[in-house]
């Protein structure tokens, strides 16, 4: 069972790596906004492994079926569409590179030190969906409401924002 | 099957994000980058609610990040889309107005 | 102890020394008056001179009047003061002696302006001539009321300057100007001894002031040796030192040997000039001032001064014997008469000095005046006749009586006032002078024979001799024949014609004044002139002397007089009779004479020549000098001027080096910095790159550091 998990776990994550590599050194925006799918994919397989159906899920819709579609609409609306490809160059190559390293050899050299081990493991009887509907309802439901009325606030402002305004009011 | 992965998984692609921030020069890249940082932070609260599925918190924790960033990202384009509109690119390093 | 500072309190002024400053400043006046009139108006100057000098003179002569044989007037203010020391006054010192020199230096001044008047007509530097004689007049005014020994100094001073540019009047005659710089420098030489006389004074006593020096120096005293006079104490020697060194400023303006060669030049003047600078006033100021500091004298310095006396009169009238020139002869006598008179202030016949100071400046002032009567008419006479003679040269005279009889007479009073005739003023004054000299003799040699004799015996001689050149150039002068007009045979109708009567004016008052009846009621008795009773000689106020030397020197110069007045008479006569027999008319001298070139043997030549003083100068002062100023001026040019040159191009070399370094190092130090600073100022200004991302790198920057913190 152990190995069971490990392999798929071993493959999701080096794909999520893989994928988010190619978001880093890719030029064209396209083919990042698609490697970003993939690593959001990869990363809804690793909630599964965790044991997280329900982030899963959600991670899925929201992000692999909402907010990527909304990045390449951006994408769309902010570059002419020829046949070269939307191209977009990085620089501060050299900074991003070392602090991008150093701060991975930190964290690594971190999560090492502390020992995960000594933390004891308990399984839930409940299903995990199950469980989640429940507590969102009692024990959660302020941070609900107040993430639903965050949702429609961001989506006035946003609105707001990019919407077209009179010239009176424009500067 | 121990946590350690998790978090250096989350490391990586932390990392990853914050490099993608810090080089890319189209905005709607640097919001990638946001996504995958985000993502990196949710694989831990994940890895942590693990180890005891009792209480769910974690989980929790996930599910909201993913609704702010879904808020975030819905904000962010629109910024974008403004900034595309005022200065015609989302090219960050010609939008350099902070310079001193 | 006396305190200098009660002995200088302000002295109130009164009448007499208010009129006193104003004869002093008439004639500063007048020079200020000629040197702003305009050059067109030249004559005025000559009447703005006269009539000043004449006010002086009037006021003079009531001041006389009103304080003859009064107590002497004392006034001064505080100049200034400095430090601890007393205050330093100025002020007039009214005696009579000034009073005399007052009426002799404004009287002579306003006959030489009158005299001038004719005799400089149409001269190109009339207005400056009369200024300058303003100028001079002033300043001897001033010697002659001066109360303090410095500002007598100041004014002795004023008196050189004015007599240098009186001398070099004929500023284009390479010879005028040579002469009155060689008065000048040869006076310096005198002054320079005068200011260290000062010096010691000051020194000793703090002040400078006549009559406080006067009870200073009595309230010092001597202790082994010692010259102690207050808190200050020099050794004795200093007492004598500081008498001679005062007369060395007198040896330089009274012409004194060694210093006297500057006279016979200083004819090179206007004529008149000679005659109140040369004969009466400035020559006179180094006896006038040896009278005024005869108290402060010791018996030593005295001695020293009589020897210099002595010797001054004989040289002088040796050198006077073979001169050809009228008024070299004359200056030569005027260096022979200033010899007495300091002869005479030497041996403490301080009374006769000063009477035969003043009898001097009348009968010599009327021989020069007389002589410039002679030149001028001479002039005239080779203007008319149209041929070119120097007018000075007796050789080119003779036989003027005939055509100037008025100033013959003047001639012949004055030449016997000089001579010492009775009944002329000479006679009384030189008397006494000798009776003086040979009871000082007798004094000081305690009746052995001793070389203090010497000091009379010149002066008998000196009288013979003076007999001789007087009679000579009497003779040369005015009988005889006309020898140039004899020589370039010139027709009989030009004559030479009188002078004018301005000349006649102030030859007539001097030649009045050469009488003895004048000075003294009995004339053949100088112990019974009014002038001798009334100046009475101040007592020798030095340390250590003896309170009955000048008693004893007063009775044994009455006790004498018969023997001394018999002899000198005896020497006249003596003088006369050779002078007559070598220099009459038809003589083979006087047959000779036109022809005759300097002098015909040893002694003649040492006469003519006056001893060749200057040429012992020459050889011995002005020769090395020049030749240590030559090699001096190699070593400038050779070893200073080369050492300079070799500095100048090390520092040169250095100079450069020093640039190179400036611009090299620390240039490179200062651009460095900039260049530093400006690179630093450009990688922070990356950072401030208004790029969003750049910010975020950096502030993940400072979480790593953080973090590093808290791991570690």
């Amino acid at each position: 069972m152990v190995v069971l998990i490990e392999i798929p776990f071993y493959i999701f994550s080096g794909l999520a790596i893989l994928f988010a590599g190619v978001i880093l050194f890719t030029k064209n925006l396209l083919y990042g906004a698609f490697s970003l799918v993939g690593t959001f994919l990869c990363v809804a397989a690793i909630y599964v492994l965790a044991q997280a159906e329900f982030v899963a899920v959600t991670q899925l819709m929201v992000y692999v079926g909402g907010i990527v579609v909304l990045l390449i609409f951006g994408v769309m609306l902010t570059n002419k569409i020829t046949d070269k490809g939307i191209i977009t160059s990085s620089y501060n190559r050299f900074l991003g590179a070392i602090i991008a390293i150093s701060l991975f050899v930190v964290l690594f050299y971190g999560i090492l030190k502390i020992n995960f081990g000594a933390v004891k493991g308990q399984s839930a009887d409940m299903n995990n969906v199950n469980q989640i509907g429940v507590e969102l309802l009692t024990e959660y439901l302020l941070p609900f409401e107040i993430a639903a009325v965050v949702l429609l606030i961001a989506l006035i402002g946003s609105s707001v924002i990019s919407g077209y305004k009179t010239k009176e009011t424009d500067e | 099957m121990s946590s350690e992965y998790y978090f250096i998984l989350a490391a990586a692609l932390f990392c990853i994000g914050l490099a993608v921030i810090i080089t890319k020069k189209n905005a709607v890249m640097v919001l990638m980058g946001v996504e995958l940082v985000l993502n990196a932070a949710n694989i831990n609260f994940v890895a942590v609610n693990k180890n005891n599925l009792v209480s769910l918190d974690g989980q929790f924790f996930a599910l909201f990040v993913i609704v702010m960033a879904a808020a975030e990202a819905a904000v962010g384009l629109a910024i974008i889309l403004k900034l595309f509109k005022y200065y015609k690119t989302t090219e960050l390093d010609k939008i350099n107005q902070l310079k001193g | 102890m006396i305190n200098p500072a009660d002995l200088l309190e302000p002295l109130a002024w009164s009448q007499s020394t208010i009129l006193c400053l104003l004869v002093l400043l008439l004639p500063l006046f007048s020079f200020i008056v000629i040197a702003i009139l305009p050059n067109t108006q030249a004559k005025a100057s000559a009447w703005v001179g006269m009539f000043m000098t004449l006010i002086a003179s009037i006021i003079s002569v009531h001041l006389l009047i009103a304080g003859w044989q009064g107590a002497g007037i004392h006034s001064r203010v505080e100049w200034f003061s400095f430090g601890h020391l007393p205050p330093f006054t100025v002020g007039v010192l009214l005696n009579d002696p000034a009073l005399l020199m007052l009426v002799v230096v404004t009287v002579i001044s306003f006959l030489v302006h009158l005299f001038s008047t004719a005799y400089m007509a149409g001269d190109a530097g009339y207005k400056k001539y009369f200024g300058f004689l303003g100028l001079f007049t002033f300043s001897m005014l001033g010697i002659i009321l001066a109360d303090n020994v410095l500002v007598i100094f100041i004014f002795w001073e004023l008196v050189g300057l004015s007599s240098y540019l009186l001398i070099s009047h004929w500023n284009h005659k390479e010879s005028a100007i040579k002469a009155a710089k060689k008065a000048f420098i040869v006076n310096r030489v005198g002054d320079v001894g005068f200011i260290i006389g000062l010096a010691i004074l000051w020194s000793q006593f703090n002040t400078l002031d006549l009559e406080a020096l006067k009870v200073l120096m009595q309230a010092s005293t001597i202790e082994n040796g010692q010259w102690i006079a207050g808190a200050h104490s020099v050794s004795l020697p200093w007492l004598t030192a500081a008498g001679i060194c005062l007369f060395l400023g007198a040896m330089g303006k009274s012409a004194q040997f060694p210093l006297q060669v500057w006279l016979p030049d200083a004819m090179e003047g206007p004529t008149p000039v000679s005659a109140l600078i040369h004969a009466a006033t400035m020559v006179a100021a180094g006896v006038y001032l040896m009278a005024r500091v005869f108290p402060l004298m010791s018996i030593d310095a005295l001695t020293f001064v009589a020897i210099i006396g002595s010797v001054t009169a004989f040289m002088g009238a040796i050198a006077a014997l073979a001169q050809h020139d009228i008024k070299k002869v004359l200056a030569f006598s005027t260096i022979s008469q200033l010899g007495y008179m300091l002869m005479g202030m030497g041996v403490g016949a301080y009374d006769a000095a000063l009477f035969h100071l003043f009898t001097h400046a009348f009968f010599k002032a009327c021989l020069f005046l007389s002589a410039g009567a002679i030149i001028h008419a001479l002039h005239d006479y080779a203007h008319r006749a149209d041929i070119h003679f120097d007018a000075q040269d007796m050789r080119n005279m003779g036989g003027l009586r005939k055509y100037l009889p008025f100033t013959f007479i003047a001639y012949l009073v004055s030449t016997l006032a000089l001579i010492g005739i009775p009944f002329f003023s000479g006679y009384l004054s030189k008397d006494a002078l000798l009776s003086g000299a040979y009871a000082w003799a007798d004094l000081m040699s305690e009746r052995t024979l001793s070389w203090h004799y010497l000091v009379p015996d010149l002066g008998f001689i000196t009288v013979v001799l003076t007999a001789l050149y007087m009679v000579r150039q009497l003779l040369l002068v005015f009988f005889g024949d006309f020898r140039i007009a004899d020589e370039r045979s010139i027709e009989a109708n030009i004559k030479v014609k009188d002078v004018p009567w301005v000349m006649k004016t102030a030859l007539s008052i001097l030649a009045l004044m050469s009488f003895g009846f004048i000075w003294s009621l009995n004339p053949l008795n100088h112990s019974l002139s009014w002038f001798l009773s009334a100046l009475k000689t101040p007592t020798i106020l030095v340390p250590g002397m003896n309170g009955n030397w000048q008693n004893n020197l007063v009775e044994l110069a009455e006790h004498n007089h018969m023997q001394v007045t018999v002899i000198s008479v005896f020497m006249i006569v003596i003088g006369g009779l050779v002078a007559w027999f070598i220099y009459r008319p038809k003589g083979k001298y006087a047959i000779n004479y036109f022809s005759r070139q300097g002098a015909s043997n040893v002694w003649q030549w040492l006469s003519f020549n006056n001893w060749y003083l200057d040429e012992i100068y020459n050889d011995f002062i002005i020769q090395p000098i020049e030749v240590l100023s030559q090699k001096l001026q190699l070593l400038d040019t050779k070893v200073i001027d080369n050492f300079i040159d070799k500095f100048a191009i090390f520092n040169i070399i250095l100079g450069h080096l020093t640039a190179w370094v400036d611009r090299n190092i620390v240039d490179g130090l200062v651009n460095f910095s900039v260049y530093f600073v400006g690179r630093v100022g450009l990688m922070t200004k990356s950072m401030q790159g208004g790029k969003v991302q750049s910010y975020i790198a950096l502030a993940f920057v400072g979480i790593l550091i953080f973090i590093f913190w808290i791991i570690w």
